[in-house]
């Protein structure tokens, strides 16, 4: 049975770490779902950690893409960071390698945003 | 003539739960002949296509019947999806605009997209003993 586990993590200067851990299916998007939900109620910017993920199917790409819409909307950022070569060819066949924003790890993510909002001199 | 190299089926319910299965199912008959990423898309297609049949074909009843068959036969990947719920033909479905999905933050429908971006040949069809089949083919370039 698919599982994913879910944790977030308050960087500072208005950046949360969420770090799922497992398959993001049909079976466990809504776990994400309501994670990213809950984040974007209060938070700006979200790094979003994949590297403890072996699966993202369409479900997943499709909170993804919604949560960086929401974030847009607000003037805020979303940073993938981390991503497996296999779960980066499903970001390569949607196209949303020219979408989202890549970072090789959610430090760097953190940084890249901090950057972004002007936060870090 | 290709020698058929590999021919494998598994039985799962029409359960989300079951995804894993059938993603684990592809990767292993795909093991020694298809490149990681290759294999990695391939299971991706069949799990969106059960997906679909779960959602659509089912309509969420966790008790349907779904079989997944898979073969390789030379370069060729050729997998079938059969179930004997509702009509869904996702070879007939709408062109899915993924940029529109994007600007609009939309988080359902991108399924049938990766299939067919994905697969190389794909048939619906209904067969002789009354099941519906989903055809995915799939040429590996290793």
């Amino acid at each position: 049975m698919s599982t994913l586990r879910i944790e977030s993590q308050d960087a500072g200067r208005g950046v949360t770490v969420v770090r799922p851990a497992g398959s993001i299916d049909a079976h466990t998007y809504r776990q994400m779902q309501e994670a990213m939900a809950r984040l974007l109620a209060t938070r700006a910017s979200v790094v979003v950690d994949l590297s403890a993920v072996d699966y993202v199917s369409s479900m997943g790409a499709g909170v993804l893409i919604h949560v960086h819409a929401q974030l847009e909307a607000r003037g805020g950022g979303l940073i993938v960071a981390a991503v497996r070569p296999t779960v980066m060819e499903t970001m390569r066949v949607l196209g949303l390698t020219q979408v989202f924003a890549f970072a090789p790890s959610a430090a760097e993510g953190v940084r890249l945003l901090g950057e972004a909002t002007g936060v870090i001199s | 003539m290709n020698a058929r190299d590999t021919l494998a089926r598994l039985d799962v319910r029409s359960d989300p739960a079951e995804l894993s299965r059938v993603r684990a199912f592809v990767l292993r008959a795909l093991e020694t002949k298809a490149r990681d990423t290759e294999a990695y898309l391939v299971a991706q297609a069949v799990d969106e296509a059960v997906s679909n049949v779960i959602e659509h074909g089912y309509g969420g009843d966790p008790e349907g019947a779904i079989e997944v068959g898979i073969e390789v036969a030379g370069r060729d990947c050729r997998v079938w999806v059969r179930d004997t719920g509702c009509w869904f033909d996702p070879t007939e479905a709408a062109e899915i605009d993924v940029e529109r999905h994007v600007r609009e933050g939309r988080s359902r429908g991108l399924g049938l997209y990766l299939m067919r971006a994905i697969a190389d040949d794909i048939r619906y069809e209904r067969t002789d003993d009354g099941w519906h089949e989903l055809y995915l083919e799939k040429h590996l370039a290793q």
